[in-house]
């Protein structure tokens, strides 16, 4: 009984922690809208990334006081996120466009998002409820899409060759 | 900014159709157009990968969580779920061996 007391209030502690850092996600939205405008696309892009890759590393180590780190970095990609993706559909397609393109955006990304049920439950049946290689698998993902970094890189340097040529 | 995404850009705003099959035809031509962008199926994948990863962190994360605290009664339907490696071997093999050394006891008291 008394351990089950001193889980249960761990419990309570953690669960109170995490509760206190949820909200501080909100400030990364005005953070890299900020740095997109200011230092252009390919910094609003990196923040983002970076965090991603900080997220995917710390969710990896099976120790639960580097969790707070994890879901710090989750809350705020979750908010940079939103803020970067509609920043670079309304400055490349602009306003007439902006509806369909961030629509098809966010119907797509939630369709791929059905999977997590089922790789969950199968993590559950049959990998003995290990989230590590499910989660190693979403490392090697996200160092590929930062591959973006690079793309978005060549897209303004396009743009700069472009402008040039018009001048 | 190259010639596809100038396309998308400067065409004229999408006027609502008067008919549905116009309406899905418009759409579809729509969606079409965009996706033979590069710069926009970049973004897509980009954006697929990166919220994927949140929401698969988000549907899991009191799993995860719950295993590195050593929570062993969560249960997935209806069922105990396999949370743990010690949970199916040190936790079960102690529950196991307790529930045998009760059924001695009995034994051996009758």
């Amino acid at each position: 009984m008394a351990e089950q007391a001193r889980l249960e209030d761990e419990v309570e502690q953690w669960l109170s922690l995490l509760g206190w850092i949820a909200p501080i996600g909100a400030i990364m939205a005005a953070v890299t809208g900020y740095a997109y405008d200011t230092l252009g696309a390919l910094w609003g892009m990196g923040i983002v990334v970076g965090l991603g890759l900080v997220h995917s590393v710390f969710v990896l180590v099976p120790v639960v006081e580097a969790q707070p780190v994890t879901f710090l970095t989750y809350t705020l990609q979750q908010e940079a996120i939103f803020a970067v993706i509609l920043a670079r559909v309304l400055a490349v397609y602009g306003a007439a466009r902006f509806g369909v393109i961030a629509g098809t955006l966010f119907l797509i990304g939630a369709l791929c998002a059905i999977g997590v049920t089922p790789i969950t439950a199968v993590v559950l049946r049959q990998n003995d409820g290990e989230f590590f290689a499910a989660n190693l698998g979403l490392l090697v993902l996200t160092l590929i899409s930062a591959g973006y970094l690079y793309q978005l890189w060549r897209e303004e340097r396009e743009d700069q060759d472009l402008n040039k040529g018009d001048e | 900014m190259d010639k596809a995404v100038a396309a998308v850009a400067a065409s004229p705003r999408p006027r609502p159709s008067t008919s549905t099959c116009s309406a899905v035809s418009a759409a579809a031509g729509e969606y079409a157009q965009l996706l033979s962008d590069p710069r926009a199926v970049f973004l897509l994948l980009f954006f697929v990968v990166t919220y994927f990863r949140l929401v698969f962190y988000l549907g899991t994360a009191s799993l995860q969580l719950g295993d590195m605290l050593g929570l062993r009664d969560i249960e997935v339907d209806g069922e105990q779920a396999p949370l743990a490696r010690d949970a199916a071997a040190g936790g079960c093999e102690e529950g196991t061996q307790d529930m045998l050394s009760e059924a001695e006891a009995e034994t051996a008291a009758n």
